[in-house]
């Protein structure tokens, strides 16, 4: 299925910005089960820009802007082919996955303090793709969503014991219960591909054979979901799709966001 | 060619030893007076004759940092003096305020000296261009 | 000579081993325990004057060990040819990431530093060079030379080099008896590089500090003193159209050709001032966004720059080092931690380092946590000299760093000790700073 995706933020400041540093994380990605046809960022006011693709993968820019400005518009225009996956469930579980940079904790997700919960819960369980189930069913009962009582840098822990989150909570404590158990799964940023009104976040969990599987804890949905990826990472703060400063005498912040998602 | 910023620096460096200079001044008067030095500390702003100790250690923070911004090694050792006699023990008032008075003079002077150059006197002499050569030689040997 | 020992770490005792100082241990053993007092007056005096090192904790002085380190003049040779060699490559390297837009090395390597500037893309500096000052530390190993780092962001030391070398002579000068001693230089060199970029023979040069509260203040005073660099800060430094000038009292406001920049954060202290570099209205050295080459895991590529740029790096050994980004070398370290000295891309000096043979292991967990930021290095046991500490003789870890000014480097060498028992050796953790001998 192809897509054409457009992003667009656009931030206001009460006086002049002298210095505007961002990371950006606004193109979908291209690897996987996605296939990027083409894509462009721009900024306005322009400034200077670079790209590079980090350890994910993920393609990263980086734009400074160094003319005095009040307002900041940072859009992209892309075109992506999404496929689906060829989906099978039934891997034996427990696996050893040998050593694995998904298992291990992250900045925002430690999977140590779940240990003792995940191993209750997949009790007599045999595979992958019942303990994706189990995992999901119990995170879904455990956390009610609603905004504002987390922010972003809220741990999985933290969430959890909130009972409170949103998509990035949901998907924070989902990882640390796989991870827990010795499955190794990525935290994945993008857009749902039907009026997505924000980014959303989801979990990628890998399989023995290498592929991944796609799963939405927060909206309970499983494999296939046809989301449009931009970002993987080990929890939100690789993936978070701007990120940087500003420096200014007064405040400022993001006044507007709108993404566009419209079948080819 | 003396930057705004440094400029900035010499001024303040004047100034702060100035206060230290009065405050210590003052100090010596109260006690010569036998007025206190708690309701001298007053005068200032101060609630006490402790106060009174901390506002010229402060003080003395600021010269310090402005003297570093143009000050030669021999100004730094009077700078340093001062601190050391500004950190010593205070019981006696008298003669801690007398010490600090002298080690400003002192400071002060080294600073004087740094900018103003005492040139050697020259005076203007007559000369002649009318010798015979042997007279011309003769006279370099004197 | 009593010398005490502070770990039980068999490391080779350049001091006791090396024939050189066989004459320096008798010039020392007939000053007997005057040593001790000489050192501690030298301290003072150093105090006194002024040789001070500013932390976020005080105002104190750079605490001097006066016994000086040996450094035969075959081995500076040889170690000055591999750094001005090296330099190049790191000059190299940047001006293939900027100018050419091309990247040697993984590129989020290169553009995740925060000293990764965009807007140096397509832009030429003067002469086309961006190192003009390059700080190189070095460590030997049974007498041989390894670098451990490279810095070129804002190296600093050379004035630390002087004076520790014109205190130990002033103090104790009888321990250069016998010795034929190499004159200190460098700063010539510094003026002659920022003259060359300035295309002027007589440019007028500015030193750019942040004032009295950086640490290494005495170092850019004593610099701008020596060479007649006018020292501004960031409020006198006026940007006019087509021009950058030095607001003053006396002459008003004076054209600058060239700015030795002491500082980093040049987009918050001088806005502006970028863009008039940009448009060739002022040269800065060291050129900005020069940090991408000193990044610790820029380090792990330069012995493939130096293949690639054609240029023959020996002398002086690289000690095997690894990024942990790669799955198998993090595998590695979480395995066997103790093997290795762990090292964060980012901080200058020590912070950031760590040596995990003597550490806790809670550093792995904030290793664990951010790979990619991290490099790790086979454990060096470097050698150790002897210092005077307080009353007795101490064996120390002492480093070497060396300054390089494009293609010159300086015989003035700073030696810094670590605190007793640590390999840390840089100012910020309370080292001594060592006089540098270079014999022949």
């Amino acid at each position: 299925m192809d897509y054409r995706v457009k992003y667009i933020s656009i931030y206001e400041y009460e006086a002049d910005v002298i210095l505007n540093e961002n990371t950006l994380k606004i193109v979908p990605y291209d690897g996987d089960n996605q296939l990027l046809v083409k894509y462009e960022v721009n900024t306005v006011p322009k400034g200077y820009m670079t790209s590079y693709r980090d350890i994910f993968n993920n393609i990263v820019f980086k734009v400074k802007i160094t003319e005095p400005h009040r307002r900041l518009e940072i859009s992209s225009e892309s075109v992506v082919k999404v496929d689906n996956r060829v989906i099978k469930t039934d891997y034996e579980f427990p696996y050893n996955y040998g050593f694995n940079e998904f298992l291990l904790p992250t900045k925002l997700v430690d999977p140590e303090p779940f240990q003792q919960i995940a191993k209750e819960l997949v009790k007599g369980l045999k595979t992958l793709g019942e303990v994706i189930e189990a995992v999901v069913k119990f995170v879904t009962s455990k956390i009610s969503y609603k905004p504002g009582v987390t922010n972003i840098n809220t741990t999985a822990i933290e969430a959890f014991k909130l009972g409170y989150g949103v998509c990035q909570d949901y998907t924070h404590v989902t990882l640390a219960m796989l991870r827990a158990l010795g499955i190794p799964a990525r935290y994945v940023m993008g857009v749902v591909n039907d009026n997505p009104r924000a980014t959303h976040a989801w979990v990628e969990v890998l399989t023995p054979d290498g592929t991944f599987l796609d799963v939405d804890p927060t909206r309970k949905r499983l494999y296939n979901l046809g989301y449009i990826k931009f970002a993987i990472g080990r929890d939100f703060s690789d993936t978070s799709p701007i990120v940087g400063y500003f420096v200014s005498s007064g405040k400022g912040g993001l006044k507007e966001l709108k993404i566009e998602v419209k079948k080819l | 060619m003396i930057t705004k910023t440094t400029a900035y620096k010499i001024y303040w460096a004047g100034r702060y030893l100035e206060r230290i200079e009065d405050i210590a001044r003052a100090s010596l008067c109260a006690l010569h007076s036998n007025t206190s030095l708690d309701s001298l500390a007053k005068e200032y702003g101060l609630n006490s004759k402790e106060e009174i100790v901390i506002y010229i250690k402060k003080s003395f923070e600021f010269l310090r940092e402005d003297i570093r911004g143009f000050a030669d090694e021999s100004i730094m050792i009077q700078l340093n003096n001062l601190g050391f006699i500004i950190d010593s023990n205070y019981t006696d008032m008298e003669s801690y305020f007398s010490s600090i008075l002298t080690s400003v003079m002192a400071l002060g002077s080294s600073l004087d000296n740094y900018f103003v150059e005492r040139k050697t006197e020259v005076r203007i002499s007559s000369q002649e261009e009318n010798e015979p050569e042997e007279m011309r030689g003769k006279r370099n040997l004197t | 000579m009593k010398i005490r020992k502070v770990t039980k770490d068999k490391a080779y005792n350049e001091f006791l081993n090396d024939p050189s100082y066989s004459l320096l241990i008798k010039n020392l053993e007939s000053y007997g325990n005057k040593i001790f007092n000489l050192n501690r007056k030298a301290n003072l005096q150093a105090f006194m004057e002024g040789f001070t090192f500013y932390t976020s904790l005080s105002y104190r002085g750079t605490p001097i060990d006066i016994i000086p380190r040996l450094l035969p003049l075959h081995l500076f040779s040889k170690i000055s040819s591999y750094l001005i060699a090296r330099n190049y490559v790191l000059n190299r390297l940047i001006k293939e990431v900027y100018e050419e837009k091309s990247a040697p090395l993984p590129d989020w390597i290169l553009k995740t530093t925060p000293y990764f500037r965009p807007e140096m893309i397509g832009f030429t500096p003067p002469k086309g060079i961006y190192t003009h000052v390059y700080g190189a530390d070095i460590v030997r190993v049974n007498g041989t030379p390894f670098i451990l780092e490279d810095n070129l962001r804002i190296p600093s030391g050379i004035s630390y080099s002087y004076k520790a070398f014109e205190y130990s002579m002033r103090f104790a000068p009888d321990l250069a008896e016998g010795y034929k001693i190499l004159n200190l230089s460098g700063l010539e060199y510094l003026y002659d590089i920022l003259r060359y970029v300035s295309g002027t023979k007589d440019p007028v040069i500015v030193l750019l500090t942040d004032g009295c509260y950086n640490s290494a203040y005495f170092e850019h005073r004593f610099i701008s003193e020596k060479l007649g660099l006018i020292l501004a800060e960031p409020s006198d430094i006026i940007i006019k159209d087509g021009e950058v000038v030095v607001d003053t009292v006396d002459e008003g406001e004076v054209h600058v050709d060239v700015i030795y920049r002491r500082i980093e954060d040049l987009d918050y202290l001088t806005p502006g001032l970028m863009k008039a570099y940009l448009r060739g209205w002022v040269t800065l050295a060291n050129a900005p966004g020069t940090g991408i080459a000193d990044d610790k895991a820029t380090f792990v590529w330069i012995p493939y720059l130096a293949e690639r740029y054609n240029v023959k790096l020996d002398g002086v050994i690289q000690p095997l080092t690894f990024c942990l980004y790669e799955k198998e070398n993090l595998e590695k370290v979480l395995n066997y931690p103790t093997r290795f000295v762990i090292k964060k891309r980012e901080g200058y000096g020590g912070i950031g380092l760590s040596i995990i043979k003597d550490d806790q292991i809670n550093v792995l967990k904030e290793v664990v946590r951010e790979y990619e930021n991290f490099i790790a290095q086979e454990v060096l046991d470097f050698d150790t000299v002897v210092s005077v500490v307080g009353d007795s003789y101490y064996e120390t870890y002492a480093d070497l760093r060396f300054f390089t000014y494009y293609d010159k480097v300086a015989t003035a060498v700073l030696s810094r000790v670590g605190i007793l028992g640590s390999r840390v050796t840089n100012n910020s953790s309370g080292g001594l700073v060592k006089p540098v001998w270079i014999i022949e």
